[in-house]
């Protein structure tokens, strides 16, 4: 019983990070149409972030988080500009379809650098209270996770407030759930979808931050995260930060129940079988596009 | 099989909802072999719904279709093309990178009566010809004017060797030569022995051509019968103006 | 555009003829190696090709059947049986799986099958690298009597018939369903074309060319881990050399596949890895500003060349 209940501990742990991890990609899909695929790659970024700030400098990845997001906010706005800014004039179906191959394109280079620049081995973040954990009976509870699962919902809450108190939150909004009314009630939609995009990948650089402080980073974690990422929005649908919050934690626990029951080795396909499922069931998953 | 002495194609009872939306709404009638049917309706009367449903593009809530007495109701869309419906939309849809004669090539090798590769392309230079296109067989599609474009379309529909033709709105856009070369083009079709339903906004052209005319409103059939009798009916009258002017007084 | 049809014939023959000397001219393992490799990833691009390129079908998974193919001819192999019924059967274990993973991600929407397609290969290569986590290693007896040149051979062949079977199929009936189907699937459906059997069928044969090379790679390849071969690298590769040398051509993924090795040679001197930068951005470039890839670049330069030879004349 107690392993089981570590186990689920693990998995709402990690789950955290799996929401924060697949909002980033929400909202640009949900505001664009565009599926960047790249979007694990963003998020080995941020752990980078995390790592060379410690590595240099002993800050704590928790602060890192600071300079993490605005950077990845920077270079998100960049590729924007350079790589996606054609696909805007284009139907959705043929958006979604190039954004992908473009996706895949960058993730290749970005993953690329990482491995000249840094080489491919992994990295990891040992701040001085790695190893502390507390216990609730028998179950233990390590610490940085706990306060890298934290900050993940915290970061949600004010991404919530974001988008349903302010103006530019709300134009957001608008312009997923219509860009043609959008613009025609005077929302500036290409900002929009540059604040949307950049948005996205400060979120996924923030993920990044937060998960080099319980894993290593190395630059072949990128597709790996992608993949749960678009498994975390298949599973909760869009449009709903605490929804993928929710299904990000729902992941993070079968994947950890399902490597206890069947070996360490099938916790990453379990989730992608529900994927699967869920996606042959509802053949547009559940996205509301 | 024997062929029902009521049409070649029947509707029966078609229904076809939205979510709450009643598009089309228990609609029947008979489509005579060799005539040349009009299907009028204000915008949103489910005109568009219905070609779908006979078509096959959409599925039926509830209803019927039959063709020369057989059921075809539960068949898709490529079926019922091979049995003989041929279709064109409302909104011109090319194969774009495909060159025009490539567009009706497709069809003819698809459609009725397939002939080997060789007959099927001469086949379709001469549908061209027949078109009035033939010039710019080669050309890709994206690259033709409006009226090229729908010509292909039409040619693609021929193609595939239809006994029911089914046209929206194809002279939506076109100019007043336009469209009486078109409608001569549609009488040709009618003269081949191919059934024609032509859903049109245009009154006239509507007037000229066709022996019969259906009226839609709100995805219901609310008059039948012919041009100049339907056109005049109060009930045609208010679903395109609304209220009879009478009432204003 | 017959004159270019011409001497595209003769040119074919001419490659293929210097491909199959190449053996006796030469004994360079480098060279041998290189043109190898450049034959298999001309195959198993050419099989990406005809699902991605004609059909218009984008499918991240290709490396499930490359891979499929590759480990059931290796374990058929190693375990005493001979080659032809090793390859054999790798293929027709591609093909069925083919079938398997086809008839339902096919019923899924562009991206989504994208997706999905390739969610079922990492699920492949992860269920493989977890039921068989050794190296396969070729044993003593069979590395003394290793021999590059019928592995070339069998890669000359799967280049060969891959590419057959594009360009019969391009200028078939079939081939112009496919097209339709790839540029609209609703009018495809209004003109008499079955949009779903034409696509599981052209999945199902993708798969058997993929499965095929794959099964002549566990044949050539030293030794490996099983799930490799089952990595998404492979199908990535299939699709950088595919839209680079042009989606839908018939050279494209041939000559994108020369181009990919030459550069990847050329550069491995250096840095290991940026080829992979290059053919990357490369990729990038193809999809945002030349979606034709090497083939379309190269007929516009014919075309120009030889109307501009026509005004002079």
């Amino acid at each position: 019983m107690t392993i089981l209940l570590q186990n689920a501990v693990f998995g709402l742990l990690i789950g955290g990070l799996y929401g924060l991890g697949a909002v980033g990609l929400s909202l640009v899909f949900g505001v664009l149409a565009v599926l960047n695929v790249a979007h694990g790659e963003l998020i080995m970024l941020g752990g980078y972030v995390s790592v060379w700030l410690f590595t240099l400098w002993r800050i704590d990845p928790f602060v890192s988080v600071l300079a993490a997001g605005p950077l990845l906010f920077l270079g998100g706005a960049a590729l924007f500009r350079l790589l996606f800014t054609r696909l805007i004039s284009y139907s959705e179906e043929v958006r979604i379809k190039n954004s992908i191959l473009i996706g895949f394109g960058l993730a290749l280079v970005l993953q690329t650098l990482a491995i000249l620049a840094w080489g491919a081995d992994e990295r990891a973040v040992t701040p001085s209270y790695a190893g502390r954990v507390a216990a609730i009976g028998n179950v233990v509870v390590p610490l940085s996770r706990l306060g890298a699962m934290a900050l993940a919902f915290l970061v949600l809450g004010g991404l919530h407030l974001f988008l349903t108190r302010t103006r530019a939150g709300t134009a957001l909004r608008a312009t997923a759930d219509d860009d043609q009314a959008a613009t025609l009630v005077g929302i500036p939609i290409g900002r929009i979808y540059l604040t949307a995009f950049a948005l996205g990948s400060a979120l996924a650089g923030v993920a990044g931050a937060l998960v080099s402080v319980s894993d290593a980073i190395s630059p072949a974690i990128g597709l790996g995260w992608t993949l749960k990422a678009l498994i975390v929005i298949v599973l909760g649908g869009m449009g709903n930060v605490f929804g993928t919050f929710v299904a990000g934690l729902f992941l993070g626990v079968a994947e950890s129940m399902s490597g206890f029951l069947l070996g360490n080795a099938y916790r990453e396909v379990v989730g992608l079988v529900m994927f699967l499922i869920i996606l042959s069931v509802r053949p547009r998953g559940l996205f509301t596009r | 099989m024997s062929v029902d002495s009521h049409g070649l194609l029947q509707l029966e009872g078609l229904t076809k909802a939205f979510g709450g939306l009643l598009a089309v709404s228990r609609v029947s009638f008979d489509v005579a072999e060799g005539e040349i049917l009009g299907l009028l309706g204000p915008n949103g009367s489910g005109k568009t719904t219905l070609l779908n449903l006979v078509a096959g593009a959409l599925r039926a809530d509830a209803g019927r279709v039959r063709l020369a007495g057989r059921d075809i109701t539960s068949r898709p869309a490529s079926v019922r093309t091979r049995l003989g419906i041929a279709r064109t939309f409302q909104l011109v849809r090319p194969l774009s990178k495909m060159s025009a004669l490539d567009n009706v090539l497709v069809a003819r090798l698809y459609g009725r009566d397939a002939p080997a590769f060789t007959a099927a392309r001469e086949q379709s230079l001469q549908l061209l010809d027949l078109i009035g296109i033939r010039g710019k067989a080669d050309a890709p599609t994206a690259h033709l004017t409006l009226v090229e474009r729908k010509r292909v379309e039409i040619a693609r529909a021929l193609a595939t060797q239809p006994r029911v033709l089914l046209l929206d709105e194809p002279l939506a856009g076109l100019n007043p030569t336009e469209v009486g070369a078109a409608l001569n083009i549609f009488r040709r079709i009618r003269d081949s022995g191919i059934t024609v339903v032509l859903v049109e906004h245009n009154v006239r052209a509507v007037r000229a051509l066709c022996h019969r005319l259906i009226v839609l409103n709100y995805g219901q059939n609310v008059a039948q019968g012919a041009p100049d009798d339907v056109l005049q009916r109060p009930e045609v009258v208010e679903a395109y103006l609304g209220k009879a002017p009478a009432d204003f007084q | 555009m017959t004159r270019i049809r011409g001497a595209a014939w003769i040119m074919s023959a001419f490659v293929v003829g210097a491909l199959t000397m190449l053996p006796l001219v030469t004994s360079s393992r480098s060279v041998l190696t290189w043109g190898f490799l450049v034959l298999l990833y001309a195959a198993l691009a050419q099989s990406w090709n005809l699902l991605g390129g004609l059909a218009g079908q984008v499918s991240l998974g290709h490396a499930a059947f490359f891979g499929l193919g590759a480990f059931v001819t290796r374990v058929l192999w190693l375990g005493g049986h001979s080659l032809a019924t090793a390859l054999a059967a790798g293929t027709v274990v591609a093909v069925a799986a083919g079938v398997l993973i086809g008839a339902p991600t096919l019923r899924l929407r562009g991206p989504y099958f994208a997706i999905g397609t390739l969610a079922v290969a990492e699920i492949l290569r992860i269920t493989t690298g977890n039921l068989f986590p050794e190296v396969s290693t070729l044993r003593a007896a069979a590395l003394a009597g290793y021999a590059l040149a019928p592995r070339y051979y069998l890669a000359l062949g799967a280049a060969v018939v891959s590419t057959l079977v594009v360009w019969a199929l391009a200028r078939s009936r079939f081939g112009y369903g496919l097209a339709a189907v790839r540029e609209d699937e609703d009018v495809a459906e209004a003109i008499g074309v079955q949009v779903f059997r034409h696509k599981l069928a052209v999945f199902v044969l993708s798969s058997a060319l993929a499965g095929a090379t794959g099964g002549v790679f566990g044949y050539y390849h030293l030794s490996f881990y099983p799930q490799f071969v089952f990595s998404p690298l492979w199908t990535f590769d299939a699709l950088l050399i595919t839209f680079l040398g042009g989606t839908g051509t018939i050279w494209g993924p041939p000559l994108g596949a020369a181009f990919y090795l030459l550069f990847r040679e050329a550069l491995a001197l250096r840095l290991v890895e940026i080829h992979l930068l290059i053919f990357g951005a490369l990729f990038v470039l193809v999809v945002l500003a030349f979606p034709g890839g090497l083939i379309e670049a190269w007929r516009a330069v014919a075309s120009r060349w030889i109307a501009a030879r026509e005004i002079t004349s």
